[in-house]
């Protein structure tokens, strides 16, 4: 007993190990992800008229987000080839919810003004339900947003049902469109049929995320 | 200040520029074809290394592209996100160009995400072919059009139309000044390995081990090193925890939801040297145990890491920055009191406040000490982080240490020692919280300071994932604020039990101290025993059952350390002697695991009756050792002897094939095997003598001539 008092060493080396373990815990975090299968991560943004919206509002419905950013070519490969909006007024006829995102970051290219986003939905013809603004990157990195576009449906139960690209084939040909099987296309009519999307994971293609 | 924002005005003007280019330069860009061409950001020249060639020549054609600064393109895989070049080719019939051929690539974050891309230049090689029908005196055409993202903070998509004439000619001619060129980007591109590379995949981690002498030498000197892989399977950003060995490296990789049990992970091993040289080798690892000799003791990198060192520059916080930061790291301290694993050490911390509870001035005491145990820690992390920081050492600071496995091992200790510490088998610092030990004993006072460190340390899970946004910002920060930063987590961690203990109505509301105190102390043992089982089974799958025995060997030196001290602990030798068992215990487990694997000349491979059969055909010696885990004196044979140096040279003279039939588990066929010998069980050896006929049995305690002599006899060197 009396060596424990007397002896501050085991105290110092304690204090060490615990000033060690701590910087070591400190630094432990990681992004999340979004793999098919697994519950929607929930979010909670602003859209464009000001209303915040959330995963929780859409219980029962199938909705689909959409990664863009105006400034980005291979968002604009989609989008002057009518293949986005083509894909859009086609889910959202049939009841889906579809939710643009943007999470480029203040100054970087694709972060726009509610009101510019406003104009690019009409300048385009887009059909998205809102367009959610996340300058945060929050909803970007709970969701595992790589690019843009980069695509993710959930079922009405709130499940991830697709996490990929738009389209099978990467390039930044707008001649590819037609040639590419357009993967939210095939998986809502999956889960139309009550089957589950195949494939259900695919590797998203296009610009970084501007986080 | 002033060269940042003019390199922005540099940037927004060159992203203007290229924008007009591209708008401008799109509808015009087909029409002419030549060897060189500029975009506002970078210039591509297409090159051979002939000038003249003969019909059925084949030669190596090169697509080199000179970047703008700041500017990137991407490898055959981007990583996140980036498609690399591609070509449409438009060359005479008579030529057939091939798929590019990539150099290793860079890693370069954009937080959070990873590319694997080139910056300032890059050499794409390409295998070119001339029809044997090709008429000599024709000038053929090499070239198309060729397609590349390119990437800053912005990406643009060009695309660019290169030709060059190549004439036939009846002796070829070679192009000196291109030749060059394709020599360096030749010696540049990956090399094939020639040692073994396996993978191990433990739910998400994948280990992947590579044993080759040229990687092991390249290992020797290295600044970083990384994989980089063909396929989606393994997320991209995160730092790889690397270990190192005589024969190799070993890296840490997660896996992504694309990887399946099944799925290929190919790609390129890249070793930077602190030279700066830059050195790769494709790898396709089998899917089996990793070689032995690649993960002797942690890698530690010298090149900052990419992730860190693209954190934009701290900007100096105002004044309304440094309250919110300071504000939140409080706010977070306050809340980490709540958190699974500060609540135990904090309950001991509550009931040494009872008990001084009717001492006010004590009370006050302890508070105070307790606040300063918690601040001390949590300043001696912001210093340690600091210490890293400045030594470069963001790799180390900032990865992912909770995953390499000594850290788990030392925890485990540290929890086992604290629950018997709770039970009362020992005291620390006379009483621990004052609880059970004398009021007057000045000691109670280190006991708190004890705590509060406790606390701090324990309180270590969980508070990396609550923390990271305020301790993220807080990095970027100058070296005092950081630890300014740390210290007020303490601080608010150390709050409400402070303030308690300056609150004489505490002492009202709380029962009378008496034996349920003692109780209660012995009862939070049990969570700490279930801590350091679950780091156990962590640890069971990080190091696997050897990482485990590590542990629990360090557990059982660091008992007997308590166990003298407490029994002799008086005199200044059993002092010494008990101190030094403490520490031993502690380091046993870390020790352990980073003993370096014995050098065998002969290894061991499985038992099984076909082996035997097919090495008798080959006329071998064969020596079978049937043993198991469980038999202790099947591992005396092994150690005394079989793994001794005469009999090791024996094996090694004779050309010996050495099987082990490892009955640790059930295993019929060893168990009739044993039973055809007339063995009764084991240890049980059998030695074939390479004329044939029947083998030499052995059982019992062996010595190594006794072995030796029958190795050499039954290979009839004797």
């Amino acid at each position: 007993m009396a060596i424990m008092k007397r002896d501050r060493l085991p105290l110092a080396l304690g204090a060490s190990a615990a000033a060690l373990l701590t910087a070591a815990a400190l630094v432990f975090s990681r992004a999340d992800a979004a793999p098919p299968g697994n519950a929607a991560p929930d979010f909670s943004e602003m859209n464009t008229a000001g209303q915040t919206i959330s995963l929780a509002n859409f219980k029962g419905k199938t909705v689909i987000l959409e990664w863009t950013n105006n400034g980005c070519p291979f968002v604009q490969k989609h989008y002057n080839s009518q293949n986005m909006q083509k894909t859009q007024a086609a889910a959202t006829a049939d009841g889906v919810v579809w939710l643009s995102v943007i999470s480029s970051k203040p100054g970087a290219q694709g972060n726009v003004t509610p009101a510019q986003a406003d104009k690019l939905t009409v300048d385009r013809g887009a059909k998205p339900t809102h367009v959610l603004l996340d300058p945060d990157g929050s909803m970007g990195r709970a969701y595992g947003a790589k690019t843009t576009p980069h695509m993710f449906i959930i079922t009405p139960d709130g499940k991830i049902a697709y996490n990929g690209a738009i389209d099978s084939i990467q390039s930044n040909r707008v001649d590819d469109v037609p040639k590419a099987t357009n993967y939210v296309t095939t998986a809502l009519a999956n889960l139309k049929a009550g089957k589950a999307p195949d494939p259900a994971l695919t590797v998203p293609y296009g610009c970084d995320v501007k986080y | 200040m002033q060269a940042l924002s003019l390199r922005s005005l540099y940037l927004g003007c060159l992203r203007l520029l290229a924008g007009l280019a591209l708008a401008i330069a799109l509808p015009i860009l087909p029409a002419a074809a030549q060897p060189t061409a500029s975009t506002e950001l970078l210039t591509g020249t297409l090159m051979s290394e002939r000038s003249a060639a003969t019909p059925g020549d084949t030669f190596i054609g090169a697509l080199k592209l000179d970047m703008a600064d700041g500017w990137h393109v991407y490898w055959k895989n981007g990583g996140d996100s980036g498609l690399p070049p591609s070509v449409v080719w438009a060359n005479s019939p008579a030529i057939t160009a091939g798929d590019f051929r990539f150099p290793p690539p860079h890693a370069i974050p954009l937080v959070p995400l990873m590319s694997y891309a080139y910056e300032g230049e890059l050499v794409l090689l390409f295998d070119v072919k001339v029809a044997a029908d090709a008429k000599i005196g024709d000038t053929l055409t090499l070239g198309g059009a060729f397609d590349y993202q390119i990437c800053a903070d912005i990406c643009i998509l060009e695309t660019i139309n290169l030709s060059t004439s190549i004439p036939v000619a009846a002796a070829p001619l070679a192009d000196n000044a291109a030749g060059e060129i394709i020599a360096g980007a030749l010696a540049n591109l990956p090399a094939k390995l020639s040692g073994r590379a396996a993978i191990e995949r433990v739910d998400k981690i994948f280990r992947l081990g590579v044993a080759d002498p040229a990687v092991a030498s390249a290992m020797a000197n290295a600044a970083d090193v990384r994989f980089f892989p063909n396929g989606p399977h393994i997320e991209h950003f995160p730092t790889q925890p690397a270990k190192v060995g005589t024969e190799g490296v070993t890296l840490e990789l997660r896996a992504t939801d694309f990887a399946t049990p099944t799925s290929v992970i190919e790609g390129l091993l890249v070793i930077e040297g602190k030279d700066g040289s830059y050195r790769s080798w494709e790898i396709a690892p089998a899917n089996e145990p990793l070689p032995e000799g690649i993960a002797d003791g942690e890698f530690i990198r010298t090149k900052a890491d990419p992730a860190a060192a693209a954190a934009p520059p701290a900007a100096p916080l105002d004044f309304g920055g440094i309250a919110t930061l300071l504000g939140l790291a409080f706010l977070g301290g306050l809340v980490l009191n709540l958190m699974p694993c500060v609540l135990p050490v904090l309950t001991i911390k509550a009931a040494g406040l009872v008990h001084t509870a009717h001492d006010p001035a004590e009370s006050r005491r302890h508070g105070l000490a307790y606040l300063a145990g918690i601040v001390v820690c949590f300043a001696a992390v912001g210093l340690i982080l600091v210490a890293l920081k400045a030594a470069g050492d963001t790799a180390v600071g900032f990865g992912f240490q909770l995953q390499y496995s000594w850290v788990t091992a030392l925890f485990a200790l540290v929890m086992f020692a604290v629950g018997l510490n709770l039970l009362g088998v020992f005291e620390i610092g006379g009483s621990l919280a004052g609880i059970g030990g004398n009021m007057a004993d000045k000691g109670g006072v280190s006991g708190a300071f004890f705590t509060g460190l406790l606390a701090g340390f324990v309180g270590a899970p969980c508070v990396g994932p609550f923390m990271a946004p305020a301790v993220g910002v807080a990095l970027t920060q100058p070296a005092p604020m950081i630890v300014l930063v740390f210290v007020v987590i303490g601080l608010g961690l150390a709050a409400p039990l402070v303030l308690l203990s300056f609150t004489p109505a505490f002492a009202k509301i709380i029962p009378k101290p008496g034996r349920w105190m003692e109780t209660f102390r012995q009862a939070l043992a049990f969570p700490m025993f279930l801590t350091a089982l679950w780091l156990l089974w962590v640890l069971s799958k990080q190091a696997g059952a050897d990482g485990v025995l590590a542990v629990l060997a360090g557990g059982i030196v660091l008992a007997f350390g308590i166990w003298l001290a407490r029994r002799y602990g008086q005199g200044l030798v059993g002092r010494s002697v008990a101190a030094a068992l403490l520490i031993g215990g502690f380091a046993t487990a870390p020790v352990l695991m980073n003993l370096p694997k014995e050098q065998l000349l002969v290894e061991g491979s499985p038992w099984s009756p076909d082996e035997v059969s097919t090495l008798r055909s080959e006329g071998r010696v064969i020596l079978v050792d049937f043993t198991a885990t469980w038999c202790i004196t099947c591992q005396v044979n092994k150690s005394t002897t079989l793994k001794s140096a005469e009999v090791q040279k024996a094996m090694a003279d004779t050309n010996t094939a050495f099987l082990i039939a490892d009955w640790t588990n059930k295993d019929k066929v060893i168990g009739e095997e044993l039973a055809s010998h007339g063995a009764a069980g084991i240890p049980f050896y059998l030695i074939y003598p390479a004329s044939g006929g029947e083998p030499l049995k052995l059982d019992g305690l062996l010595s190594p001539g006794q072995i030796e002599q029958a190795i050499r006899e039954a290979a009839g060197s004797i």
